[in-house]
């Protein structure tokens, strides 16, 4: 019985992911336009560059786990993250160059021109609006290769040399309008992502790329021709069911402006990930794992060794967060969560303890329909109402009303009869 | 008929037996009907009422893309526009977009019957017992068309309904263009929204009848609608299907 309703509850998780995962043919939209993008930035001509740019997606797209935005309730438009990486030497590179070239590469086209906003203090933004009204932001992020002692020194910290190899430099504009390099890590990060999911990613590619093909004949020519990118793993499920929760769960309170940020969610969920092969343990491990650190919060306590010794969130004898980035110990992912007496940090815990509370505690309820009516309040009511009607048949009806033979139908918002004649 | 389609509707059927016992479900040829006596009790806002009525609901092979249709069949809702009940006697439960939206809210059966049949019938019951009908009622063809998209735009100007659905009618949303509605905002920062809202329930062709019956509603109130207000993709592609109407007629 336990192990059925566990089932189920794995079976609603995969429908919902579905409905919050970003469509195919949204995605296909997507990958169009910052291939074009890219395109152009390619063709250009820059100072002091022989070879040609490289230009490749980071973040949620990416890694493969893009969630439907939601602001205010609504649907919103989809962030994309595009790297542009000039191939030139640092040392004779100069921060407001790089980004000013780039911005101007951009403007030399008339449609993109137009679509530009305001510079950003890291990147350059292209506005899409689309036809459904669900657009794009696609992030353009000027950089060069980091210098080669930079990267020694992170290959000294312990870091992968094909992972350090990858470091770039990232321009960063300050208030009064000077620039500074920025250290960054974003294809580094992706194949250190890739290899955490390698395991069980070589276990389900096979029969899912086999579900994809046999569905959608008339994109590929084969099984082999689907590419990786379609292919999502418990471990990216999962992190885009924590993302919406964090989304839902901090829309419109106070405390939204400190949630925690994506790669925050993205980066411990895979550290802390053990091959799990369904979303719903996957959840349990990490959310476990990430929620046995919230007593970090309380003097005396002490942190279980072994999760101590990997050192994944800690917090230093001064009172102040640390939490490295994978494949760059000197970026500290939790650099600000003390100020203001701890707000990031105390806002970072609370999510953990909703995540526990909305995911991991309901499974107390044993029925499967009130699983489901509480994953309503948590990932968002139209994802959760639209996945359990794609519910296979053999799901008892989930949402039954709550009136049973010889009860009262409740009449709200009814519709006016009408007649088409007359 | 397919097998999926088959067990869907029995389920859903087994799931709506348990509250309305008195349904039958029968099936002809890849078609279904629900028949019987529907019990029901419903409360609108303090009023409670409790009802019989005999029934008929036929599901087609389309379920649960095209709703079903429910009809009477006790005699006791007179044959009548009036009524709400269509020429062949089924119910008329609201204007189209609204329906659809109602039924997507919970796309069952059982749905189809708390939400949509259930309120119509209460509304009967209503009238004959108090003389008025309990939550209104549009009027008919064209003009209640405009009555109800008046309201779910919150405008109005019944021409900028016109405008607002020959948008719809022609599959020519432009997010960047004015709205229709003559606030000055572009359309995507005004009504847009609530016309994709609407362009997810229904077809095109569908917008484009309910556009030539608020035209004709409009023509007959107005002294005059200007050229520019008439939506010409929207005429010609009207003409297009009269031609194509009159040519499959005459040809058979």
């Amino acid at each position: 019985m336990a192990t059925d309703i566990r089932k189920q509850y794995n079976e609603v998780l995969e429908k919902i992911t579905a409905e919050i995962d970003i469509s195919p043919a949204k995605y296909k939209t997507a990958v169009e336009r910052y291939t074009a993008v890219g395109n152009w930035l390619n063709c250009g001509e820059y100072e002091g560059c022989d070879e040609e740019p490289r230009i490749y997606p980071q973040g949620s797209f990416r890694l493969g786990t893009v969630v439907r935005p939601i602001r205010n309730g609504k649907e919103s438009d989809y962030d994309i993250d595009l790297v542009c990486e000039l191939q030139k030497e640092k040392e004779i590179s100069a921060p407001g160059d790089i980004k000013r070239d780039i911005g101007d590469r951009l403007q030399e086209n008339k449609v993109y021109e137009r679509m530009l906003d305001k510079e950003g203090r890291r990147c350059w933004t292209l506005n899409y609006a689309e036809e459904d009204g669900i657009g794009f932001h696609l992030d353009v992020l000027p950089s060069i290769p980091e210098d080669r002692e930079m990267v020694r020194h992170l290959q000294q910290a312990g870091v992968n040399q094909l992972l350090s190899a990858q470091a770039i430099s990232i321009t960063h504009r300050n208030g009064n309008g000077s620039y500074n390099w920025s250290a960054g890590n974003p294809g580094g990060f992706a194949d250190w992502f890739d290899l955490r999911k390698k395991p069980v990613f070589n276990k389900v590619a096979a029969s899912q790329k086999s579900y994809i093909f046999e569905n959608r004949q008339d994109i590929f020519e084969s099984v082999d021709a689907v590419p990786d990118q379609l292919v999502s793993t418990p471990l990216q499920k999962a992190i885009q069911i924590l993302k919406r929760h964090r989304d839902v769960r901090f829309a419109g309170k106070p405390q939204e402006a400190n949630k925690p940020i994506s790669m925050i969610i993205t980066t411990l969920s895979a550290q802390f990930y053990e091959n799990e092969e369904d979303i719903l343990s996957a959840l349990n491990n990490i959310v476990e794992k990430i929620y046995a650190h919230a007593g970090l919060m309380e003097p005396g306590y002490h942190l279980e060794s072994a999760l101590a010794a990997r050192r994944i969130i800690s917090l230093t004898t001064e009172g102040k967060w640390y939490m490295p980035n994978p494949v760059n110990p000197y970026e500290n992912f939790a650099d600000r969560w003390h100020e203001n007496n701890h707000e990031r940090a105390k806002a970072f815990f609370q999510w953990v303890a909703w995540a526990r509370r909305d995911f991991l505690e309901i499974l107390a309820k044993n029925d499967i329909q009130k699983i489901t009516e509480s994953l309503a309040g948590s990932l968002g009511e139209r994802a959760v109402a639209s996945a359990s009607s794609k519910l296979s048949l053999s799901t008892p009806a989930l949402f039954a009303p709550a009136y049973k033979k010889g009860s009262t139908v409740e009449i709200t918002n009814p519709s006016k009869p009408w007649t088409c004649h007359g | 008929m397919d097998d999926s389609h088959r067990v869907l509707i029995e389920t859903q059927f087994r799931d709506l037996s348990e509250f309305y016992p008195d349904l039958r479900l029968e099936e002809n040829q890849g078609e279904w009907v629900l028949k019987g006596i529907l019990d029901f009790s419903a409360c609108y806002e303090n009023t409670k009422i409790q009802d019989s009525f005999q029934i008929e609901i036929s599901i087609s092979a389309e379920y649960s893309r095209e709703l079903p249709a429910a009809k009477e069949t006790g005699g006791r809702i007179p044959l009548d526009p009036d009524f709400h009940i269509n020429p062949d006697g089924s119910f008329c439960l609201g204007a189209p977009v609204d329906i659809k939206r109602k039924f997507a809210q919970e796309p069952t059966l059982l749905g189809f019957i708390n939400n949509l049949v259930i309120p119509f019938l209460f509304s009967f019951s209503y009238r004959e017992r108090n003389g008025a009908m309990p939550y209104g009622e549009l009027s008919h063809g064209g003009q209640g068309l405009v009555e109800y998209y008046l309201k779910y735009f919150d405008i109005t100007s019944e021409l900028s309904v016109l405008r607002l659905i020959g948008i719809l009618a022609t599959d020519k949303y432009r997010g960047h263009h004015d709205c229709p509605c003559g606030s000055g905002k572009r359309i995507r920062k005004c009504h847009g929204n609530k016309v994709l809202e609407l362009k997810a329930l229904q077809s095109t062709r569908e917008f484009l009848s309910e556009y030539l019956a608020v035209l004709l509603h409009l023509r007959k109130t107005k002294k005059a609608l200007s050229n520019e207000l008439i939506n010409q993709q929207a005429l010609t592609l009207i003409k297009k299907e009269q031609r194509a109407l009159r040519a499959q007629v005459s040809g058979k």
